[in-house]
């Protein structure tokens, strides 16, 4: 009799086990019932390494959505087109680091308004340089079929990763390819300047500075400073970037809009506070920008010359003077018109006057 | 001397000329000068405004002579630090190529400072090399309050006595910010939805290509990467697969008309309710007419959109398009399974 109850207990035990493990199986591979909506942060994810260390980084994803989320985190290769500026992501591909990562949860599960902290490894040999990036995509674990007819839709997030390895012998380097306005000749500002970088070292850059809007190339006090790179945007190793900087600042400028259906048109917009800022003739615009090379500024440079002529209001300006010259003309040569005919007459009336006194004498 | 009125301004114009241009070829910071210092390169690690900044000085003699001093003029505006805070050495850090240490620079005896001048006990120097030395503390040297271009100092080596004998002037420039403070309270974030997991065609026939007939499959980002986003999607079959059937209506790019057999996805809209950004569709995928027209999707990622900015709300909403010839095998199971994937740029 207690051998029965014995094994009946243990059967049930077993069996509530299987049956848990059953459903946490079924959890895991049930098509998921809420639509994707995931939150990251730090995106993208910037650090520095130390070779032949241990590095740790978060990252942390928040279920935004109203079902629960069975994840799972790979690591991805992409590359920077620099001709484009955009970013070809192989989500098939394993990046070049991805054996010296380690995530501490491959596989994790987040609950509705919840926020789950991804820590990942990163093992970065001694001899290993010099920088490293690559994108980390969180998807779903059980991608979606497609139902008997028409399309599953499946989203996944992905989140780029650059490190740069900490070696007294990395190679920081950036030059300036080119640095143009985007014109020569402007009526009004605004006028925009771009400068292309491009990284000749191994590790990542993030360049900073000021484009200096003056009047001529030592001239001490600008007239405007711009920033470089305002987006704080990255550069890797290899690749070119362009980085672009407004100067719209003025008594006339052209002011742009954007209307409800997304087109863009500027207008002419007069500051009278700013009267003493009417832009004209030619200007330089001076680059200084700087990365950093193991904790110093290095400083990379470049000019740029462009004019700006009002041309419709000095057309508009001389007409107007040449109206009131050709006035000014006219009127005096209508009056000195009258006044002969006047004098002539006054002679005549003088002269028939004498004709008439001699005629009576 | 009394001149034509014409002759004088021709000569004030010629001198302003020959003032201008010899202004203009002061470089930056490495400055080339005739039967003078050459290569003078004053490096300043610190070019925020307002900042203690080390450095590196480096400079290429060119009269022989027997130096015993160098003496370097910062420009106006930055704060000199009294002799007890200058400290110098000579390790090669990233010094021009060929560059070697500055024989004999000490700070005992403790350099002399007048005003914008500080002036270093050194050793003789070889005509033709170059050298450098760096300076090592941070209240040494202060950087403007205010950023500046074209800021000028200068270097010179003195003989014995401090009687000059060569010199050279430097240009530099103090930068409203070097670099980029992220904020520990408002962190990076990007957030990626989708509004569906499934998009129906229904049925298609051949009289004309159809569209997805339900809620239209919408990736919606909300970002404030100043950078902004990037977009792509693939599928599992390039193309419409049937099992039943064993054929795929295969995936093409272009716009969809009658007579044809293929299947496209598009972008059906572009919204945004804020941010700084402006989302673009990538050539091929703008179907917001829409006039069936789209991109063929393959098991490659390929760019959908992009946004170049801050998004609130940025809704990107894609449309699926079929059309079928009078020979395209009938079957109830053709279907895909698209991929969509979203991140913040760098």
């Amino acid at each position: 009799m207690k051998q029965w109850k014995v094994t009946t207990a243990t059967l049930i035990v077993v069996g509530l086990i299987l049956s848990s493990l059953s459903a946490i199986a079924h959890a895991a591979n049930s098509a998921p019932v809420g639509t994707f909506n995931l939150q990251v942060t730090p995106s993208p994810l910037v650090e520095t390494v130390k070779p032949g260390t241990k590095t740790t980084l978060q990252l942390k994803i928040r279920n935004v959505g109203t079902g629960t989320e069975n994840l799972k985190i790979v690591p991805r290769s992409f590359r920077y087109d620099s001709a484009t500026g955009k970013v070809q992501l192989d989500d098939k591909t394993p990046p070049q680091i991805a054996s010296w990562l380690t995530f501490a949860a491959p596989t994790f599960t987040i609950q509705p308004g919840q926020w789950f902290t991804e820590q990942i490894a990163v093992n970065i040999p001694k001899t290993a340089g010099f920088s490293y990036s690559f994108a980390l995509e969180i998807s779903r674990q059980k991608i979606l079929q497609a139902p008997t007819a028409g399309h599953a839709i499946n989203g996944s997030v992905a989140v780029f990763a650059l490190l740069n390895v900490d070696r007294p012998d990395a190679k920081s380097e950036l030059k300036v390819v080119n640095f143009t306005a985007d014109k020569k000749l402007y009526e009004y500002p605004p006028v925009t300047l771009a400068v292309r970088f491009n990284n000749t070292g191994n590790t990542i850059l993030q360049p900073s500075g000021n484009i200096f809007v003056q009047r001529g190339v030592t001239a001490k006090t600008p007239m405007a400073t711009l920033a470089v790179n305002a987006k704080d945007s990255y550069i890797l190793p290899g690749t070119q970037r362009s980085m672009s900087a407004t100067w719209n600042s003025g008594f006339a400028t052209y002011q742009s809009t954007t209307n409800s259906n997304g087109s863009v048109t500027k207008h002419l917009v007069v500051d009278w506070q700013k009267f003493a800022q009417f832009r004209i003739g030619k200007y330089t615009a001076s680059l200084v920008a700087v990365y950093n090379d193991n904790g110093r500024d290095v400083p990379v440079q470049g000019t740029v010359t462009f004019w700006i002529i009002p041309w419709r209001a000095i057309i508009g300006a001389l007409l107007v003077i040449a109206l009131l010259v050709w006035f000014v003309r006219w009127r005096g040569k209508r009056r000195t018109e009258k006044a002969v005919k006047r004098a002539l007459a006054a002679q005549a009336a003088a002269q028939k006057k004498t004709e008439a006194e001699k005629k009576g004498a | 001397m009394n001149l034509p009125k014409g002759k004088k301004l021709l000569r004030i114009a010629s001198a302003s000329v020959l003032a201008s241009s010899s202004i203009l070829s002061l470089g930056f910071a490495s400055l080339a000068h005739a039967s003078n210092l050459s290569n003078v390169e004053v490096r300043f690690d610190n070019m925020k405004v307002s900042a203690g900044t080390t450095g590196t000085i480096c400079a290429k003699p060119a009269t022989a002579g027997t130096e015993a001093f160098v003496a370097i003029t910062f420009p106006t505006g930055f704060t000199v630090g009294a002799a007890g805070t200058w400290a110098v050495n000579t390790t090669n850090l990233a010094w021009p190529t060929g560059a070697i240490a500055w024989p004999g620079i000490t700070t005992t005896p403790a350099p002399t400072v007048s005003s914008q001048t500080v002036t270093f006990t050194a050793g003789d120097l070889t005509v033709g090399t170059l050298y450098c030395f760096n300076w090592t503390g941070t209240t040494s040297v202060t950087e403007p309050v205010t950023n500046g271009n074209s800021e000028l100092g200068s270097v010179t080596t003195q003989l014995a006595g401090n009687t000059p004998l060569d010199s050279s002037p430097y240009a530099t420039a103090t930068l409203t910010d070097n670099t980029v403070v992220v904020t520990a309270t408002v962190p990076p974030l990007f957030q990626m939805s989708m509004n569906v997991n499934s998009d129906a065609l229904g049925t298609i026939n051949t009289l004309n290509p159809v569209s997805s007939s339900g809620t239209k499959p919408a990736v919606t980002i909300n970002t404030n990467a100043k950078n902004g986003w990037q977009l792509w999607g693939n599928d599992n079959n390039t193309g419409l697969k049937s099992t039943q059937a064993n054929y795929t209506i295969a995936s093409h790019t272009g716009t969809l008309a009658t007579g044809q057999e293929f299947y496209n996805t598009g972008v059906f809209s572009k919204t945004q309710v804020g941010g700084a950004g402006t989302i673009s569709i990538v050539a091929g995928w703008d179907d917001t007419t829409p006039n069936f027209t789209g991109t063929g999707l393959t098991t490659s990622l390929q760019t959908i959109a992009t946004s170049n900015g801050t998004t609130d709300t940025g809704v990107v909403t894609l449309i699926n398009n079929a059309v079928i010839k009078a020979t395209t095998p009938a079957a109830t199971d053709y279907s895909d399974t698209q991929n969509y994937v979203a991140a913040a740029l760098f």
